[in-house]
């Protein structure tokens, strides 16, 4: 009886070891896969930009005008920035929701490197604007300023109008993450990071039910609703003062 | 907790997700077994092994909802994430359901019979496809995304 259990134990054993050397090899056989694809999160990002640099140079998949420029990537993603010209128009990139330009005055600035930014000053009024082209899953994510800015600025997506949409929100060092119903907030998660004095990398991903919002590359808050129908991907500012924003990222998140 | 991990864990996730796989595995291994050769240690193997795995699952499930948030995760892999949860989440419910209505069938004696153990055996199988799904967006992860990667 002894001698037919140790005889089980080996063969399971040796089932087990089957397994797990099949497993190393489909694991060899994905190498050079692997090499290609495998990369961190911020190789990623500087791929990322290395990659919308190089399109911006060959002019791949890109357009310009006088107002800013949006540069499209092989999956569809999109990455805006503001352009050079004097007489910017907004509207020609964006379409507001709710506000319009008198609310926030937009101007292209340029910094001592050359670098142009969209200034929008803010006069109290709740003004939103948004892609005109709509979004399902997405990720985005804004590299902005608010340090001349007092009040509430939102990532929003999935947006109908202003009474229905979802969004990330900062106001000081405070972050919420939520979505409008029919004029009603519904906040899913709230959070807190360290306010900085410089640049900040908002970011927001709806993926199916789950919502993250991030501070460059930590997740601030995290949250689940149900999944909504496309939308329109934006920006929305409540509060008064100054707010420049680099550039806009639109990544389309596809489903397996 | 955060101290007592390896320099290079990102968190203690990936310490921990194997056992569940293993041990889900080996019990249906036993299941099938028992099917050849209708032995009661057997059969008290498997569910003692059903059990640990879905404790496992457990621990798994726990770890991965803490090491969610502490990995940076690039755009492209966020609906991977999200699958990854969600596929951990019915893998946590089938590991304990099934955990526990092996429990309950061991004590009655329900699981002699031939019907009932390949029943079993069928259910374990299903439960080693969930967390072979589950796995497998865990994997892409890491190597597609280069997610809890350091450099």
């Amino acid at each position: 009886m002894i001698s037919i259990k140790y005889s089980i134990a080996t063969v399971l054993l040796a089932i087990v070891f089957m397994i797990a050397g099949c497993s190393q090899g489909k694991k060899k056989e994905n190498a050079s896969e692997h090499d290609k694809s495998e990369m961190s999160h911020d190789e990623g990002q500087n791929m990322a930009e290395e990659q919308a640099e190089h399109e911006h140079a060959s002019g791949e998949e890109g357009h310009h005008h006088e107002g800013g420029s949006i540069e499209m990537s092989g999956n569809e993603s999109m990455t805006w920035k503001p352009g050079s010209g004097n007489n910017y128009t907004l509207t020609e990139d964006f379409h507001f929701i709710i506000g319009g330009l008198e609310n926030i005055s937009p101007q292209v600035i340029q910094n001592d490197s050359g670098d142009n930014h969209l200034q929008l000053t803010a006069n109290g009024s709740p003004t939103a604007f948004v892609f005109h082209q709509t979004y399902g899953n997405v990720g985005m994510a804004a590299m902005i300023n608010v340090v001349g800015f007092d009040g509430t600025l939102k990532l929003i997506h999935h947006a109908k109008n202003v009474e229905n949409h979802e969004f990330v929100s900062i106001n000081g060092g405070k972050m919420k993450l939520g979505r409008m119903v029919n004029g009603n907030e519904e906040v899913f998660d709230e959070g807190s990071f360290d306010p900085v004095n410089e640049w900040i990398n908002l970011r927001v991903s709806a993926a199916g039910t789950h919502f993250k919002g991030y501070m460059g590359n930590e997740t601030v808050t995290h949250g689940h609703g149900d999944k909504m129908q496309d939308g329109y991907v934006g920006i929305m500012l409540n509060g008064i003062g100054n707010v420049l924003i680099k550039s806009i990222e639109i990544v389309p998140l596809e489903d397996e | 907790m955060q101290q007592l991990l390896p320099d290079w864990a990102p968190n203690i996730h990936p310490l921990i997700i194997h056992f569940p796989i293993a041990l889900w595995l080996v019990a249906v291994l036993f299941d099938l077994i028992s099917l050849v050769r209708s032995k009661d240690w057997l059969r008290k193997s498997a569910v003692t092994i059903y059990g640990l795995a879905a404790m496992g699952a457990l621990v798994a499930f726990f770890s991965g909802k803490q090491a969610i948030d502490l990995v940076a995760i690039p755009f492209q892999g966020e609906v991977t994430a999200s699958n990854h949860s969600d596929w951990g989440h019915y893998t946590l419910y089938f590991f304990v359901a099934y955990a526990v209505i092996r429990l309950v069938a061991y004590w009655r004696q329900w699981d002699n019979k031939k019907a009932v153990a390949i029943l079993f055996l069928l259910l374990g199988i299903v439960g080693a496809g969930m967390v072979a799904k589950t796995a497998d967006l865990g994997g892409k992860l890491v190597y597609k995304y280069g997610v809890g990667i350091k450099n």
